[in-house]
């Protein structure tokens, strides 16, 4: 186990070097930053010299090397765009960000895990095929599509909801409902799926046997067994859920992380790409980490 | 084949597939009207409306009063081209390295797994986005995006299986009757191995449509005047309030081929792969 955690915790500088290589390759390949930058009627020399005095004018392993050995600081440059800090811009976007994730999670644990304990013991009966249909219909809509059916039923046709943009819980419920009906789908699929096999172990039955009440039967006996799946989904999804935010962002026009570096990199606002590619990645890696530590606090078999 | 379409799941989702198939390949042929074409005197009409001429709009009109219908017809095109096109890159290049990786236990083998450990500690829509915003929005480069983020899960399973494959006795005879790598590698390793490849080759069909008429919605698909369902969706979400069917319709298509290509995925899954029950 702790060469698991050894091994991560490895991988998190190598991730975070091939990331920012990667996209510092790509977002400076991709167009002349200063070109869109300057104002139009700048002279070819104006823009010589702002190229220089960006740095844009040295080699692009030099700049990566310039940029990495500042990142090391806490010092991502200053946004084009903004003038503010890199990083400070993108950690202010962040909370939003988080909340809206952490919401979606909070509401897809809620529904998916009751629902699909009860799914399993009522196999084959009405409130199994729910299960099965939420699950089905989670994981083949468009989320982008959801959000605009919700905004449809609940902000246009019944406003009882605002349409877009972040303040009050209300302004949350639509986004929240929207990235969690995903991981709803599929959380509820795993825990269906893994109950109906842990309710058939001996132990179970052994439990059964001996008269240990239902509740207790379910829950401490089978259910336990069944976490260690179910958080392996939650670590497998946690890039689809970077997907779902920008998405999610997009639609309701939420002032998040996800929505401006969509806008960071059509912008080529470089500072702010390669701050919130790092962000993002750190936040991926502590997921992950988190995935493999809580096996070890669930799982007695793995401590040892 | 026939007991998979007996099947409701196999039955419904080959179906579908199909339909969507066929749509793309006749489009012009299906669609009434041209899909670029515009009326701006038709703008925003609602679906079942006939103009002077007596032409009908089933789905309605969109806001430069182009043929919904026409325009979801023609949308099929880019989902099917970019699914098929990265489900075939994807398989093919993880299934050829995970075999390598499973079968050649070494240094490189060692690498590879490393990469693909690292790779999956990335998060792909932020590499998404860096690649279309520097090769730009074209059909391949979306093609190779959804490639380079889905070949690992082939050749992840192509190794698991392929470890256990060798392990088998009627590998382990061949070994010992002398057979080489090649022969081996080609006549009782790789026919085992596809039958799970098919299964996930076509749950990996759905992903790509997400995934494409995801990117499509923010911007970065294939650009206009190319109808794709996530772009409608998306130029349908300024005229939200006054006109639903912009919005309604090609996020149904999305889903129906969606929930198609997964119901046609579980079933061959059933069907090929009676150990998963």
């Amino acid at each position: 186990m702790l060469r698991t955690i050894g091994s991560r915790l490895l991988q998190v500088p190598i991730a975070l070097l091939g990331m920012t290589l990667i996209v510092f390759l790509f977002v400076t390949a991709s167009g002349d930053p200063v070109l869109l930058l300057a104002d139009p009627g700048a002279s070819d020399a104006d823009l010589e010299a702002m190229r220089r005095e960006l740095g844009f004018d040295r080699p692009w392993i030099v700049q990566y090397l310039s940029f990495l050995g500042d990142a090391l600081t806490g010092d991502f440059g200053t946004s084009f765009r903004h003038r503010l800090p890199a990083m400070d811009f993108v950690l202010g976007q962040l909370p939003a960000t988080l909340e809206l994730a952490a919401a979606s999670l909070v509401i897809a644990t809620a529904i998916s895990i009751p629902l699909g304990i009860t799914a399993a013991r009522n196999k084959g009966k009405p409130i199994d095929l729910v299960a099965t249909m939420v699950a089905v219909l989670g994981q083949s809509m468009p989320v982008f599509w959801l959000g605009m059916l919700l905004i449809l039923a609940f902000a246009v046709a019944l406003p009882i909801f605002p349409v877009g943009g972040r303040g009050t819980l209300a302004h949350l419920v639509l986004p929240a409902v929207t990235l969690g009906w995903y991981f709803n789908a599929l959380i509820t699929r795993m825990v269906r799926s893994t109950m109906l096999e842990t309710l058939n172990q001996n132990y179970v039955r052994t439990a059964r046997a001996k008269g240990v009440p239902e509740r207790r039967v379910v829950m401490r006996h089978a259910f336990r067994n069944a976490q260690v799946p179910i958080i392996t989904v939650w670590g497998l999804q946690a890039g689809n859920l970077l997907t779902g935010t920008v998405v999610a962002e997009t639609v309701f026009s939420w002032p998040g992380l996800g929505r401006a570096s969509v806008a960071a990199v059509l912008a080529r606002d470089i500072p702010v790409v390669m701050a919130s590619v790092f962000v993002f990645t750190v936040i991926f890696l502590v997921i992950n980490l988190l995935v493999d530590l809580s096996y070890y606090l669930i799982d007695p078999r793995i401590r040892q | 084949m026939v007991s998979l379409l007996k099947t409701a799941k196999g039955a419904i989702g080959a179906t579908v597939l199909a339909i969507a198939v066929l749509a793309a390949l006749f489009a012009d042929v299906l669609a009434p009207l041209d899909p670029t074409l515009q009326n701006l005197l038709a703008r925003l009409r609602p679906p079942m409306w006939r103009d002077d001429a007596g032409q009908l709009y089933v789905l309605g009109t969109d806001a430069l009063g182009r043929d919904l219908l026409s325009r979801v017809i023609h949308g099929a095109r880019v989902s099917i081209m970019v699914a098929i096109g990265a489900v075939l890159v994807s398989g093919v290049i993880g299934t050829t390295i995970g075999l390598f990786a499973g079968y050649y236990r070494g240094m490189a083998s060692a690498i590879v797994m490393r990469f693909m450990d690292i790779q999956l500690s990335i998060p792909m829509i932020l590499f998404a986005i860096a690649w279309i915003a520097f090769f730009g929005a074209g059909l391949l480069s979306i093609i190779i995006v959804i490639s380079a983020w889905g070949w690992v899960q082939y050749a992840r399973l192509a190794r698991s299986i392929v470890l256990s494959l060798k392990e088998r006795e009627f590998v382990q005879a061949s070994v010992v009757l002398g057979a080489r790598d090649g022969r081996i590698i080609l006549g009782h390793i790789l026919p085992n191995l596809i039958s799970s490849m098919i299964v996930m080759a076509t749950l990996q069909l759905g992903e790509a449509v997400l995934l494409e008429s995801a990117l499509s919605f923010l911007g970065m698909g294939v650009g206009p005047p190319t109808a794709t369902w996530g772009s409608i969706v998306s130029d349908g979400r300024s005229y939200i309030d006054t006109a639903w069917w912009i919005v309604v319709f090609p996020g149904a298509a999305i889903t129906l081929l969606v929930l198609g290509a997964n119901f046609l995925g579980d079933a061959l899954r059933d069907h090929l792969d009676p150990h998963h029950n």
